[in-house]
């Protein structure tokens, strides 16, 4: 028998080979992504009261751990001099509410914008500001140390940065772009980070309302 | 005597010049800009933000170095970037486009800040938005003002029975990021 070329002898190997990897990869095909287990928004170590909560809203009235009961809330921190994450998720939020005032309109929600930014942002601001993105929508802020109370209850951190020179009312705020979730006993029980669109916050109140512990 | 057409120099020069002409046409046909919006802000704000696709169907990376909206005195180029867990805005002075890719500017990641709005903006209407990239070429397209990304239409407040509804192509441009 005469015997078969290197080359060829290589190619058959290499075929061999390729065919091989084929039939194990038929056979024992790669796991498919495990799907998502459901929306973790969840606050670890459970719910929080709200107590010590004091802001003033767009209407100049005094807001508190009171104004949460009776519904679910959800809950943005932003400021309004703010062009891409603040209204986007001002947007999504009354998009939110709208389509639940449609499919659910017997758990009643509202939503809650608080501005870090008490500097610039003052209730009349608010009221012209969130008014925009839906009627029913409520804006609130307070003195500086009454945000600071709120951003610590929520664990909501945020920084004023210094001005640009020459202008003091020219400055960069840094927040949490998260929205939180306070259920009707007025306790934040989730919050929700990396929203895309308003689905993901009504699969996050739906999986918050469905394991709501018991007040 | 200086007779051009009796010139085959000339000529030549000439022919290169209408060959390259089109090329040039065709270089600048390689860039777009789709599905672009400015998203409508509530009365009293002094600057918005607007959102799109550049794509670059060329063969060379294209940066875009300055953009421009009709009716507003700046706009930048910045993008919204988190760090300890909080989101702020960083300037950013360009934005390249590699070579056969595209770049979204989506909320929450790049997107154009618009400011000192000079004409009040609503949904309904247009503005023209000029996108200038490093090696001098231009884009300009007439650009939307929305509620929101997807057509952004408040349907509450419409009349439908004297709509046009052609709604073909509900495009997600966040669905798109390919860039860096």
């Amino acid at each position: 028998m005469t015997r078969i070329p290197r080359s060829l002898r290589v190619a058959l190997i290499v075929t061999l080979l390729m065919l091989g990897v084929t039939v194990v990869r038929v056979l024992y095909p790669p796991a498919p992504p495990t799907p998502p287990v459901g929306y973790s928004v969840a606050l670890p170590g459970g719910p929080r009261t709200l107590e010590g909560l004091s802001l003033i809203d767009q209407h100049g009235q005094t807001l508190g751990p009171e104004w949460f009961r009776g519904h679910w809330t959800l809950v943005f921190f932003g400021y309004t001099f703010c062009p891409d994450i603040c209204p986007n998720t001002l947007y999504l939020m009354a998009e939110t509410l709208r389509l639940l005032a449609e499919t659910a309109a017997d758990i009643p929600v509202k939503g809650l914008f608080i501005s870090v930014d008490p500097n610039r942002d003052t209730p009349a601001k608010l009221a012209e500001y969130v008014t925009h993105f839906h009627p029913d929508l409520v804006a609130a802020t307070g003195q500086r140390a009454q945000v600071d109370t709120a951003t610590k209850l929520f664990g909501s951190p945020y920084i004023i940065h210094p001005p640009h020179a020459g202008d003091s009312d020219n400055y960069a705020v840094s927040h949490v772009s998260s929205v939180y979730f306070v259920d009707p006993q007025a306790r934040l029980v989730g919050s929700l980070a990396e929203l895309k669109e308003s689905v993901d916050i009504q699969k996050a109140l739906a999986t918050l309302r469905q394991s709501a512990p018991a007040p | 005597m200086f007779r051009p057409l009796q010139s085959w120099n000339f000529i030549l020069t000439l022919l290169v010049a209408i060959v390259l002409l089109p090329s040039a046409a065709v270089q600048a046909a390689e860039l777009a800009f789709n599905h672009g919006w400015i998203r409508a802000m509530p009365p009293g704000a002094n600057m918005s933000a607007a959102y799109g696709v550049l794509i670059n169907t060329g063969k060379t990376d294209q940066t875009l170095v300055k953009v421009a909206v009709e009716g507003f005195s700046k706009a930048e180029i910045h993008r919204s970037t988190t760090h300890q867990g909080m989101v702020h805005m960083v300037p950013q002075p360009n934005l390249t486009v590699p070579a056969g890719q595209e770049v979204a500017l989506t909320p929450g990641g790049y997107h154009m800040m618009l400011m000192e709005p000079q004409t009040a903006f609503a949904p309904g209407q247009s503005r023209s938005l000029t996108l200038t990239f490093a090696d001098g070429q231009t884009i300009s397209v007439q650009v939307p003002v929305q509620t929101g990304p997807s057509g952004g239409m408040d349907h509450g407040t419409m009349d439908h029975g004297t709509m046009n509804h052609e709604m073909g192509g509900n495009h997600k441009p966040d669905a798109m990021i390919h860039g860096h």
